[in-house]
């Protein structure tokens, strides 16, 4: 049992999955989509589950040794292993390690939900849930991948299904929309892959040896000259950056998610934007641990530290994002730049270097997939059920759609980070590691301005909410209509799980906290939990 | 009785936490329970209740119930043991009588909303709602660490903003229960900077582990930020100047709602908070506690002021529930720990009374106005004379026991060293003066006088609601009595902290502490308090409509006051105008901003491309000639560029050979 | 009796202008195509040329394969002329400008 290549199954049965649903008849796509996504989200389920089975993720074994890898496979793919001129050393690697398991149950979770959401898709049904299962092959592959020529694809793959789904299945203005999330995405992982091959061949330089894979690059990386590695650092951190995404790389994020059908929608926010996030910390915390501490000068110009850089650019995020929030009047893009500010509290997080602020990150990750997907799941709803999202033009709407009134109201509760709720617990630890990487009021990136975005999340949702949800009903002679069943179901069981990861936060923290404090060490920031 | 039980505890929080959980679930299987919710809800309640109860009586007859705890999330630490987030609960003597208070009063009022609320549609809902709160109030008492106490916290503020908005389609009461969440809100985050805060400098939440830690701390101004932090979220949730302005427009919720949430418990939940953390404010820099003293003793009078004018019932009582709340801050920042606490106790008895009783008289008139009313003392006698008792006792009336609370808070004020203790205690008998007004004005205004014509058809509320109030009226007479001679309320709380009294004097006497200045304090408070009755009598208890205060309306310069009391100081109209003339159009800049300025960038680039692509494609003439100029042209560059070196050393070596000259 | 290598070069270099110059004047089709096979003249002169002088064979041969795909050339080359002026009726190459942005 133990030698089940677990991560290569999830990958081939995703895959077979998307070929299922583009090879059957119209009418069954939905639900041989929906029976691959359910099978492959049993498997990961198994792969968390503490003890379940011998190929679960083994915790003691992670506590102990806390960025080792588990399930790991390695096979030879472009290489010449053995031959007098050996070339390239990409080998198909794969592995999961506590940072990495808690979102590839998240990919499976929201693939599975959003396919669920979304099975009634009346439009080329056969490619909608061809892709959408295609787009589950990148992310996994990206969450699981140890190589970078592999994580590269990987990543590359996750590219194009999103441009189709915007691109075919979108709003009004969806080729716009479609070519810019596409454009502007691509010619980040260009630079991104710059940087990538710098790394290859500065390894090769002081090595003499072709590789490609993380562990390869991390070990020669303390080789490497400082100011070398603040420049992949930064071609690096800029293909994460948009990702992410971001102020001000982030402008392809509203457009994208307004156009986008609802299943895009939900899958962009709750997985593709914490493959940048992600990335960071797996590749450019992890090889470049020495990088965040430095104070590079620049031109003559001397910046300060690093990790304060990137921690500026996130105060920058939560404040921007929640702020924009409060100027806008459609409700899809509210939730999108509520995004781009809730994942500046990731970048925050992690750039504390501090243990207990990246194990904040990794929760805000995860809470934030969850409830971000919930929440684009019922602005669908309620574009579906009323005919708009114009949040002038609704009102009232607790009267007429009472259990759509009540899943957006605990939704946003969840996301303004109200405690019970799965991203209170975040919030907190990633403050925490604030305070202790930067203190509460001595610099630019202490705590007391990045909480100050709590303040204004609460005052975007709720203004929000009285908005869309309170007062009289305006009637506009539409019919309308409560959720369906399957929305019911889908919305009511990511309201449960999200309530259970507010209550048990545990559940993902035992996983990221060992790995977390791990990467704080290697920076060298504080690992203890308080003082 | 619990102590072999203990477990049974988790009850206390989880009964109506289950109760919550189970009705919503219903209601999302199509099932809505409607009357019958509210008969789980007095059930899960009754047994919260009881368990507080029973607890309290363990509690005060010496029994140890000892703390129980569970981890929540665990961190791990470089060489010591690993730091833990826990949940516990704990059973002191401030959380069994408190407890006891929130027990008993949630019971009653739940019991008082089978009659109030029956015929309301959203039922399942309001009862759901009531549950998760009084849970979650009750968790909060009894909480052992901070970290619980703010989750609890929170879901009080969610519970308080779903139940001032249970009328949604009122557009106040959706405005008024956006700006109770964001206004406490306010509070709530520097509550959690404290956490932020002080599980950096402690290294856990728990309360008897940092009342074990804080006197080892040397940083007092490190505490008093603490302090000050936490306070700022007692602020936020007690509704004190500066963020007091959400609580009267919280009256827009159902009036049991507001005797529960917004008068008996959860306003209190800063006082409370600042209690339990005092510990943390007497080893801090005295700058913690004089703030406290003031905010308290400033609401106090401010509040109270506001109060003179309005006549919306529920209004006034909700100023009354500031000014009184402000009367708690103020004993605790002047070192009266116990009064606080007393006055907390008292005040939940006679307010939740008051609230009831004003409840039954919207119920019979069908307005909140009191100007509808009036009379109604002949409709309505047991509502009209538990009422009158409540009135009383609030006013500080001697004996009955808002007047032991009051005066313990003003001797207090009176002994204490804190920044001038003598305009504080200014402001607190000012306040007693016009406390008693205020309140006689409302009761004279609705039960005396002749009655207007809603009134003239007036009945009493049916039982479910006359029985909790006049239930109520007892502890509200005599609470003050039973805790003092029964209880001997100072000694048990202050052997519940462990810490001796004098240890609250430490901001240095007043000076002139003896027992007679102490007696002519007391006598002096009540002769206040009968002198803002007296007041009251005369304008409008013995002839109303002619000197009253809406006759100072067209006087000069008490027109002024009396507008700008009206309007509140129009402190309102300052955060709405901060708000609408601020921050909305600086949020429409920066979207315009972020449309033109970064995404123009973006799509600047993007046409920039679009520009060089068009120039560029001119080179594209369609003409075979030209393209094959081009092709020699480019060959012709890539030799002469590529080769430059070989090509002049080529030539010099030709001319060398051919000519006979060069290098 | 031999002929200098430069006056070989010489030649081939003249030819080549010739065959250029027509490609870039001519309009006609058939007319640059010519050119090109000038062009194609001169350069194997060269081939030729410098084969002779560094007396390696290899040069002649370059020339004869040189000329043999100048046949294929010639041969796709009006092949294509021939439909164009199917097609569009004139084998005018500054009217034959459909690849034009």
């Amino acid at each position: 049992m133990a030698d089940i290549p677990i991560l290569t199954l999830l990958l081939v049965l995703s895959a077979a999955g998307a070929a299922a649903a583009l090879l059957v008849p119209k009418r069954y796509a939905g639900a041989v989509a929906l029976a691959f996504a359910v099978l492959v989200f049993l498997l990961s389920l198994l792969l968390v589950l503490p003890h379940a089975t011998t190929f679960s993720f083994d915790y003691a074994a992670s506590s102990a040794d806390p960025l080792h890898l588990q399930l790991g496979e390695a096979h030879p793919w472009i290489d010449n292993a053995g031959q007098p001129d050996h070339r390239f050393g990409i080998w198909y690697r794969v592995g999961v390690d506590g940072l990495s398991l808690p979102m590839v149950f998240l990919s499976t979770l929201m693939t599975m939900a959003a396919i669920a959401y979304a099975i009634h898709e009346p439009k080329r049904p056969n490619e909608f849930f061809g892709l959408l299962l295609v787009m589950q092959v990148g992310v996994l592959g990206v969450f699981t991948a140890q190589d970078y020529f592999v994580f590269y694809i990987f990543w590359e793959i996750v590219l194009i299904p999103m441009y189709f789904l915007i691109g075919i299945w979108g709003g009004p203005r969806r080729d716009y929309a479609a070519i810019k999330f596409f454009i502007y995405t691509h010619v980040a992982s260009v630079i991104m892959v710059i940087g990538i091959m710098a790394l290859v061949f500065e390894n090769l330089r002081l090595t003499g040896v072709w590789s490609f894979a993380f562990a390869d690059i991390a070990a020669s990386a303390p080789q490497m000259d400082l100011v070398f590695k603040g420049g992949v650092f930064a071609a690096l951190f800029f293909g994460f950056a948009v990702k992410m995404p971001v102020v001000p790389f982030h402008t392809w994020l509203p457009d994208a998610h307004v156009e986008a059908p609802t299943a895009g929608s939900v899958l962009l926010a709750a997985i593709l934007l914490k493959m940048g996030a992600y990335g960071l910390l797996r590749i450019a915390f992890q090889t470049f641990p020495d990088v965040l501490r430095t104070s590079y000068s620049w031109y003559g110009i001397d910046l300060p530290e690093t990790r304060q850089i990137l921690a500026f650019l996130g105060v920058v995020s939560i404040i921007y994002g929640a702020f924009i929030c409060l100027a806008q009047r459609d409700l899809k893009k509210l939730i999108a730049y509520s995004s781009i500010s809730h994942m500046g509290l990731v970048l925050y997080g992690m750039s504390t270097t501090t243990g207990i602020g990246i194990s904040g990150a990794v929760l805000q990750m995860f809470a934030h997939g969850l409830i971000s997907g919930a929440l684009f799941m019922v602005v669908g709803s309620i574009h579906h059920g009323t005919g708009t999202r114009d949040i002038p033009k609704l009102g009232g709407l607790a009267q007429r759609l009472p259990l759509t009134a009540a899943v957006l109201v605990v939704a946003s509760m969840a996301s303004l980070g109200l405690p019970g709720l799965a991203s209170f617990v975040s919030e907190l630890t990633v403050f925490t590691g604030g305070y202790q990487a930067y203190g509460l009021v001595i610099s630019p990136v202490s705590i007391a301005i990045p909480i100050m975005g709590v303040l204004i999340t609460a005052a975007y949702y709720i203004w929000a909410l009285q908005r869309v949800l309170f007062g009289p009903f305006v009637e506009r002679g539409l019919p309308m209509h409560d959720l369906p069943r399957n929305e019911k179901v889908v919305l009511l069981g990511l309201l449960v799980l999200i309530a259970f990861f507010g209550i048990w936060p545990a559940a993902i923290l035992d996983m990221s906290t060992p790995g977390s404090f791990e990467v704080a060490s290697l920076i060298g920031g504080l690992t203890a939990g308080g003082r | 009785m619990l102590e072999h039980l203990l477990y049974l505890t988790w009850l206390i929080p989880f009964a109506p936490f289950l109760v919550f959980g189970f009705i919503y679930l219903m209601a999302a299987l199509g099932w809505n329970l409607g009357q019958a919710a509210g008969h789980l809800s007095l059930i899960g309640v009754g047994i919260s209740a009881l368990l507080s109860v029973v607890i309290f009586a363990d509690v005060s007859s010496g029994v140890a119930l000892g703390p129980i705890e569970v981890v929540w999330v665990s961190f791990p630490s470089s060489g010591g043991p690993p730091l833990q987030y826990t949940m516990g609960l704990q059973f002191d003597h401030l959380s069994a009588l408190v407890g006891m208070v929130v027990g008993i009063l949630s019971f009653l009022i739940t019991l008082y909303s089978l009659g109030y609320m029956r015929g309301d549609v959203g039922l399942h809902r309001y009862y759901a709602h009531i549950s998760l709160f009084i849970g979650a109030m009750l968790g909060l008492v009894y909480s052992n660490n901070y970290l619980m106490m703010f989750i609890m916290w929170e879901l009080m503020g969610l519970c308080s903003y779903l139940l001032i908005g249970h009328y949604n389609h009122k557009p106040e009461a959706a405005a008024a229960a956006k700006k109770a969440f964001l206004v406490t809100r306010i509070g709530d985050v520097s509550f959690l900077i404290g956490l932020v805060v002080i599980w950096n400098t402690f290294g856990t939440f728990q309360f008897s582990a940092i009342e074990q830690a804080v006197g080892g701390i040397k940083d007092t101004m490190l505490l008093a930020h603490i302090a000050l932090l936490l306070f700022g979220g007692a602020v936020g949730k007690s509704a004190q100047f500066p963020l007091h302005v959400w609580l009267p427009d919280a009256m827009e919720g159902p009036t049991p709602v507001s005797a529960l949430i917004h008068a008996a418990t959860m306003v209190k939940a800063g006082v409370f908070l600042v209690a339990r953390s005092y510990p943390l404010f007497v080893h801090a820099d005295p700058i913690a506690l004089t703030t406290v003293a003031w905010v308290g003793g400033f609401t106090a009078i401010f509040a109270a002021s506001m109060a003179l004018v309005f006549f919306d019932i529920k209004r006034v009582l909700a100023y009354s529930t500031l000014s009184q709340l402000g009367y708690m801050f103020l004993a605790l920042g002047v070192g009266g720990y116990s009064a606080g606490i007393f006055h907390l106790m008292n005040h939940a008895f006679f307010k939740a009374l008051l609230f009831m009783g004003a409840g039954a008289c919207i119920h019979a008139v069908h307005s909140n106005d009191m100007r509808q009313m009036g009379g109604l003392f002949k409709k309505m006698r047991w509502t009209g004379l538990a009422m009158l008792i409540a009135t009383l006792s609030i006013s500080g009336l001697p004996l009955l026991s808002g007047w032991w609370s009051k005066d313990e808070i003003l001797t207090d004020v009176l002994l204490s060293g804190v920044w001038h203790a003598d305009i504080l205690y200014f402001f607190g008998l000012f306040t007693a003066v016009l406390t008693a007004f205020y309140m006689f004005r409302l009761w004279f205004l609705t039960f005396w006088g002749t009655p207007s014509h809603h009134a003239e058809h007036a009945v009493e509320a049916p039982p479910t609601m006359v029985v909790p109030v006049v239930l109520l009226a007892i502890p509200a007479a005599l609470s003050g009595l039973l805790a003092v001679y029964v209880l001997d309320l100072p000694d048990f709380l202050e052997a519940s902290e462990g810490m001796a009294g004098e240890l609250f004097f430490q901001l240095g006497a007043f000076g002139l502490g003896s027992v007679s200045l102490e007696l002519a304090g007391q006598a002096l408070g009540s002769v206040m308090a009968l002198l803002g009755l007296y007041i009251a009598w005369v304008m409008y208890g013995r002839r109303y409509g002619k000197r009253n205060v809406e006759y100072l309306k067209d006087l000069g310069w008490a027109g002024v006051l009396y507008r700008t009391l009206w309007n509140r100081y129009y402190i309102d109209q300052l955060y709405v105008g901060f708000c609408t003339m601020v921050i909305v159009p600086f949020v429409r800049l920066q979207a315009r901003f972020d449309q033109g300025g970064i995404d123009g960038l973006v799509n600047g680039i993007a046409s920039a491309a679009f520009a060089l692509g068009a120039s560029l494609r001119r080179l594209q003439t369609g003409i075979v000639s030209h393209y094959a100029a081009m092709i020699v042209l480019g060959i012709v560059l890539i030799a002469v560029v590529g080769n430059a070196q070989t090509l002049a050393g080529f030539l010099d070596e030709l001319a060398r050979q051919n000519f006979g000259y060069g290098g | 009796m031999a002929v200098p290598q430069a006056a070989v070069l010489g030649l081939g270099a003249i030819l080549f202008s010739l065959g250029f110059y027509g490609v870039l004047t001519r309009t006609n089709a058939i007319a640059i195509l010519m050119s090109v096979e000038v062009m194609l003249t001169a350069a194997n002169i060269n081939f030729v040329a410098f084969g002779q002088y560094s007396g390696d064979p290899a040069g002649q041969s370059y020339a004869l394969i040189s000329i043999a795909l100048a046949a294929a050339e010639v041969a796709v080359g009006l092949a294509i002329l021939i439909t164009v002026f199917k097609s569009r009726g004139t084998i005018d190459v500054s009217r034959i400008n459909v690849l034009r942005w």
